[in-house]
This record gives C-alpha cells, sequence and structure tokens, in this order.
C-alpha cells in the first residue's frame, strides 16, 4: 500500500484543518483508493498495476490536497473564530446571569432556578455540537461553563 | 479532454451530483458518486476522481448535501452523502435555468432536435 500512503501524504501536507477534520478527510480519501485498487484487481489487474491505475485517476496528491485546503479554508476559520469566541461570549452573559447589581454573586438556589441560566447552558452545549459538528468541543465548551459557574459563584466575595 | 468539455464539465458538476443523487434516491459515497457518473456521461466527461471530494465537500458546507458515516471503527467506513432540501432547490433551479439556456442556445445555432 505504499503508493496510497505516499498520495495521502501530499494530500495531508496542503492540508491546514483541525485534526478531526483532517483525519476525516484522509479515511474518506483511503477509502476510495482502497475500493478503486480492489474493483482493478477483481477486473484482472496485478496488484502493483492496480495500484499505479488507482492513482492516475484519482489525479495528483498535491492538487487535491490544495483543492479541499481551499473548500474548507474559509469554513475553518469561521469555526476557529467560534470556538475561541464562545467562552469568551459564556463569560460576559455569566457575568450578566450570576452577579446582582451592586457586583456580589446571587448564590446557587438563585442562579439555578433561572431559566436564562439553563438556556445559556444549553446553548453552550449544543452552539459546538451542532455549529461545529463536534462533541468533543460541545463537552470542553459544557466544562468551561461549568467551571466559570462554580468560579464565580464561590467566589462571591471577589467583585468581578 | 477539451478545454470547452472541461470548462462546462466544472460549471455543470455540481447540478450533475445533485442530480445523480436525486435519481438515486439513496446515500452514495464518493467512490459510487464517480463510477455513476461516468456510467451516465459514457466516459463523456472524464473526472480525476479526486476532485470530486473538495466538490462535495464544499457543496456540503453550502447546505446542499448532508453527509454521515457509515460502518464501525476498525471496518471500511465510507461517508455517504445525501440532497438537502436546499440542494433539492437549487436543482430545481439549475435545470429550470439549463433548459432555457439549452434551448435558447440551440435556437441561435439553428439546432432542431428530431422527436
Amino acid at each position: 500500500m505504499g503508493d496510497i500512503e505516499d498520495l495521502l501524504r501530499q494530500i495531508q501536507e496542503e492540508l491546514n484543518l483541525d485534526r478531526e477534520m483532517e483525519q476525516e478527510v484522509l479515511t474518506e480519501i483511503r477509502t476510495h483508493l482502497e475500493e478503486s485498487i480492489a474493483d482493478a484487481v477483481a477486473a484482472g489487474m496485478s496488484r502493483e498495476e492496480a495500484l499505479g491505475e488507482a492513482a492516475v485517476r484519482f489525479g495528483v496528491g498535491q492538487e487535491v490536497g490544495q483543492a479541499l485546503q481551499a473548500a474548507h479554508a474559509g469554513w475553518a476559520t469561521a469555526d476557529a473564530v467560534l470556538a475561541a469566541g464562545l467562552p469568551v461570549l459564556l463569560a460576559l452573559v455569566l457575568r450578566w446571569l450570576v452577579f446582582a447589581p451592586d457586583g456580589t454573586a446571587i448564590g446557587w438556589q438563585q442562579v439555578l432556578v433561572g431559566p436564562a441560566f439553563w438556556a445559556v447552558a444549553l446553548a453552550a452545549l449544543l452552539v459546538p455540537l451542532l455549529k461545529l459538528e463536534r462533541w468533543h468541543y460541545a463537552l470542553v465548551s459544557w466544562g468551561i461553563f461549568w467551571m466559570m459557574t462554580i468560579i464565580f459563584v464561590l467566589g462571591s466575595a471577589v467583585r468581578w | 479532454m477539451s478545454s470547452v468539455r472541461q470548462q462546462m464539465r466544472k460549471g455543470t458538476t455540481t447540478v450533475v451530483i445533485l442530480k445523480l443523487l436525486t435519481d438515486m434516491g439513496e446515500p452514495m459515497y464518493g467512490y459510487q458518486i464517480i463510477r455513476r457518473l461516468e456510467e451516465r456521461s459514457d466516459g463523456y466527461f472524464e473526472f480525476k476522481e479526486g476532485l470530486i471530494y473538495p466538490r462535495l465537500h464544499q457543496m456540503e458546507r453550502e447546505g446542499l448535501l448532508r453527509s454521515e458515516w457509515l460502518g464501525e471503527p476498525g471496518t471500511r467506513r465510507r461517508k455517504v452523502y445525501t440532497v438537502t432540501e436546499a440542494g433539492h432547490r437549487r436543482l430545481r433551479e439549475e435545470l429550470a435555468q439549463w433548459q432555457s439556456f439549452s434551448a435558447t442556445l440551440n435556437r441561435m445555432l439553428g439546432i432542431v432536435w428530431e422527436s
């Protein structure tokens, strides 16, 4: 499978995506190449011939990699801005939800009965899950949300 | 491939993919899509197979296609695509435009199709 690995490496060198997306792209292409080779072998070619044929039909790895990067580039930037901006937004909204006008924390009981608080908690989970399509981003965002809530409520002695 | 044919293929790849997936009525993966397109065009349009993936990903980002992975980790996994409602709308628009364009061009070129 040397040729497949070479081709995948050429493509990977042109990609600058997050690791999970990059792996998805490469897995999709690997599957394509394996099926192309299997079909060629089934049609009577030797494995070597099939490898060569699949590579030629697929195209130049560098060109495909550049086209893939271009297809994802703008969206990857938008995703990165959202991923970086979400914790900041959560902090600002929490600051407004958790503190009374005089700047003291309103306490767990009042925080947890507020529908606005749960709406923000849900958004912290669902925005990365649905918008970024990444469950682990959702867990991180959810974790940041609760960590900030705990810090804000327990650190009531501090004027935030 | 001639440059005219190449330009036509580039300009029509999106609508051709949408039409294929709509006609087949089932999720398809990249390799399957390419093979079907080759069959349908009877070899007229040659595809560099790798370049179908940037197009599929772009269409997914534009909301024309939806994808999901089939197969368990450790087995051969396939990413399959289906047309979204926005994709169906785009297909209807593009087909209408194409019919209008080709009818006008045929008239201008004096081409008459025998029924």
